[in-house]
């Protein structure tokens, strides 16, 4: 009795695992995900588009491209379905390309939706495509296009050369009153996909954007630089000098100048340390002198970008540095609630200090 | 009943009837009814726990560690008292099969979708009918076995660093809560499980002096959890989006990325039936006392079934996300209410026979 019972047991907690059975060979596995804007013929009509690589031995190319006009993500997915014998699943979207006149009017529904999936992970990368999404799919000369965009987009985050753009972070900073999302920008260059900046986010809808120069800049901006490099051009006597700085720690800190209960200023410090390996001029470059004239000339172009970058955040009226944050941090609530939060970025004079170390000038004096 | 049970345990074993399905909400609901900060209530709320479960040990002083019958039936036959051990049985039994159906009810959000609920919860309580066959102090030593396998869970956070920021958690304090009563209630069900303690009283290993610290050390360890807990999600959440996940902490470990697994979080939250399971068992253990002493006659066995059966008979309509909620809600309070009021009653009966024994004397 006590056997059968244990085995009885045994049998009702492994079969059950047999229930509900996701077979691989019959799926059809999403790996990246586009949404275009079609909403012409349409009110909130949209172009779905996924790739699903395709490993079966009967398949003819790698990837199958299937494509969809819906107005909800769910229904995208139904009519996508019903091109394809495979089952399609979700779990495994790596990332979400938005294509630019949908992403300009707001894609916060989509964002939620994604979250709201429970098969869809948050750390699906989302980012902004230069005119249709669509195209960077179709891109020639990548087999997979899937697995190539996601690890463009992770390497690039962690090279510091774009924004870390998962749609938990996305969302996070959607919904928090004192700062705007950004994500990395593509484009289409001779036809491959390649990375251009970064987009830029008025809550959710996409209002500008930065160059790869810039991006980099921005990022000193937006905290902390676990380690990345610049190429700082700046005019040197007669000659343009080129230097590549190569820095790996790098800190950013907000302070609000306040008189009484007024704002009068937000500063952003800077603090980077690093080493320059390459650098135009000829000669010694390690010596003190030399080092005190890298560190002013890194400065100063990292301050003059870097208003460059403010000023183009200020055009387009976002907060992506999230300085709004370090304001309402240095208020009560009562005074948060009572700002005009809107202007306050727009009337607030905004400074930057920026010090440069060199630590070393790697293997040659 | 040769063994008892000792204070190390005591401890694990209050911390894992506490700590349960509400852990995967918390964050939410202090979010949603305290606001910013809202972690700072843990503190509190924890203190008002640590209040009440003064009160218990105060029973146990002067009670010298008489349990719940032995004391109620000094005053009050056994014959009066016996509906309200019915009643009680049968309270404690529909919360933990409730608690039971809200595991279920995440689990399928999660994954299999397309399986009868009701399998879920006949595995489910099969496990929990054999584990509370066996004595206490078995059922305790299991529990430390599963306290072992997840509590290490919450070293995960330790991922999660880089993605928090002071900035996030703002300086207000408690501003845009909702309701700030209802927060209160909730939080303080969420501590609930200490108050099991009145009907171990003979069942402990009272050789040490001191072993009623373990009861307190075991709320610390869940005060502790939660506190880490809630405020890693502040810091990693921002406060609206605390407000709108449903579960945070399951999105705390789904943002967890390993090579190859996609969603760790359905695998790490099967791990949460151990914690689910010692906190049926133990209440479904008291019912069975309860039940016992009221109607001797019923054989053993039936007791466990007539319980279980009951509970699931009375929530036979609670079955949706957010009618589980409502009743979880309704039979939260009452179960706030009874851990504060047990030790209460049990104190004025204490007092009524001191009284009267003086006057006899």
């Amino acid at each position: 009795m006590r056997k059968m019972s244990c085995v009885v047991t045994l049998a009702f907690i492994l079969l059950t695992g047999c229930n509900d059975q996701k077979i691989i060979e019959q799926l059809g596995i999403v790996s990246l995900i586009s949404y275009d804007d079609i909403s012409e013929s349409e009110e909130h009509k949209m172009k779905v588009t996924a790739v699903i690589p395709d490993y079966s031995i009967e398949a003819t190319s790698e990837q199958e491209i299937l494509e969809a006009e819906a107005s909800l993500m769910k229904e995208a997915e139904e009519k996508l379905a019903n091109q394809t014998r495979q089952k399609l699943v979700n779990g495994q979207i790596r990332s979400v390309i938005f294509g630019e006149d949908l992403a300009s009017k707001g894609i916060k529904d989509i964002i939620q939706a994604m979250e709201r999936e429970q098969e869809i992970g948050s750390r699906v990368k989302a980012m902004v495509a230069e005119g249709e999404a669509v195209a960077i799919l179709k891109s020639t000369g990548v087999e997979n296009i899937g697995d190539y965009m996601e690890k463009m987009i992770k390497k690039a985050a962690e090279e510091y050369l774009v924004p870390n753009s998962d749609i938990h972070i996305f969302y996070r900073d959607l919904l928090d009153d004192g700062i705007d999302p950004v994500t990395p920008l593509i484009g289409l260059t001779e036809g491959r996909a390649n990375l251009k900046g970064t987009a830029l986010f008025k809550d959710d809808r996409y209002v500008g954007s930065l160059n790869s120069e810039l991006s980099r800049i921005f990022l000193t901006l937006y905290g902390k630089v676990n380690s990345s490099e610049l190429t700082v051009k700046m005019p040197d006597g007669e000659h343009m000098r080129y230097i590549n700085f190569n820095y790996n720690e790098s800190d950013r800190d907000v302070k609000v100048k306040k008189k009484g209960k007024d704002i009068t200023g937000i500063e952003i410090k800077i603090d980077l340390k690093g080493s320059v390996l390459e650098d135009t001029k000829e000669g010694v470059i390690s010596s003190p002198e030399e080092s005190k004239k890298i560190e002013k000339l890194t400065e100063d172009y990292i301050t003059q970008n870097g208003e460059k970058v403010l000023s183009i955040l200020k055009e387009n009226r976002t907060d992506s540095l999230g300085l709004k944050q370090y304001v309402r941090n240095s208020l009560s609530f009562k005074e948060w609630k009572a700002l005009d939060k809107d202007s306050i970025l727009q009337t607030t004079p905004i400074t930057l200090s920026v010090d440069v170390k060199v630590k070393d000038t790697g293997m040659m004096q | 009943m040769s063994e008892k049970i000792a204070p190390f345990h005591l401890a694990i074993l209050i911390y894992m009837i506490q700590s349960g399905v509400t852990l995967t909400k918390l964050p939410r609901l202090l979010a949603v009814d305290f606001g910013t900060n809202g972690w700072i209530m843990v503190i509190l709320v924890s203190f008002v726990a640590c209040c009440n479960i003064f009160l218990i040990g105060l029973v146990n002083r002067i009670g010298g560690g008489k349990d719940l019958f032995d004391i109620m039936e000094a005053l009050i036959p056994r014959g009066v008292m016996a509906p309200f051990y019915l009643l009680l049985a049968f309270i404690y039994s529909v919360l933990v099969i409730l608690i039971g159906k809200d595991y279920v009810v995440i689990t399928q959000v999660l994954s299999f979708q397309n399986t009868n609920a009701y399998y879920f919860i006949i595995i489910m309580l099969l496990l929990v009918i054999y584990l509370v066959s066996k004595d206490v102090y078995t059922i305790t030593k299991v529990t430390a076995v599963f306290f072992v396998f997840t509590v290490w869970m919450t070293l995960l956070i330790f991922y999660h660093i880089p993605y928090m920021s002071f900035t996030r958690m703002t300086p207000f304090f408690l501003a845009e809560g909702e309701n700030f009563l209802l927060g209160f209630i909730n939080l303080f069900t969420a501590f609930l499980g200490f108050e099991i303690v009145v009907f171990l009283f003979p069942y402990i290993d009272r050789s040490k002096k001191n072993w009623f610290r373990s009861v307190y050390i075991g709320n610390m360890i869940t005060t502790f959890i939660y506190l880490v807990i809630s405020i890693v999600s502040y810091m990693f959440f921002s406060l609206e989006q605390l407000k709108l996940t449903s579960f945070p902490v399951l999105n705390l470990i789904a943002f967890i990325e390993i090579e190859l697994i996609e969603r760790i979080e359905s695998f790490i939250f099967t791990l949460f039936l151990m914690k689910i399971v010692v906190s049926i068992v133990m209440y479904i253990w008291v019912a069975k006392l309860l039940f016992k002493r009221a109607l001797p006659v019923v054989p053993d066995k039936w007791v466990t079934l007539i319980l279980i059966f009951s509970g699931l008979a009375i929530t036979f309509n609670a079955n949706l996300e957010y009618e589980i909620g409502e009743w979880l809600n309704i039979f939260g309070l009452i179960g706030a209410s009874i851990a504060i009021a047990l030790p209460l009653i049990m104190l004025t009966v204490l007092g009524i026979l001191k009284i009267r024994r003086r006057n006899r004397a």
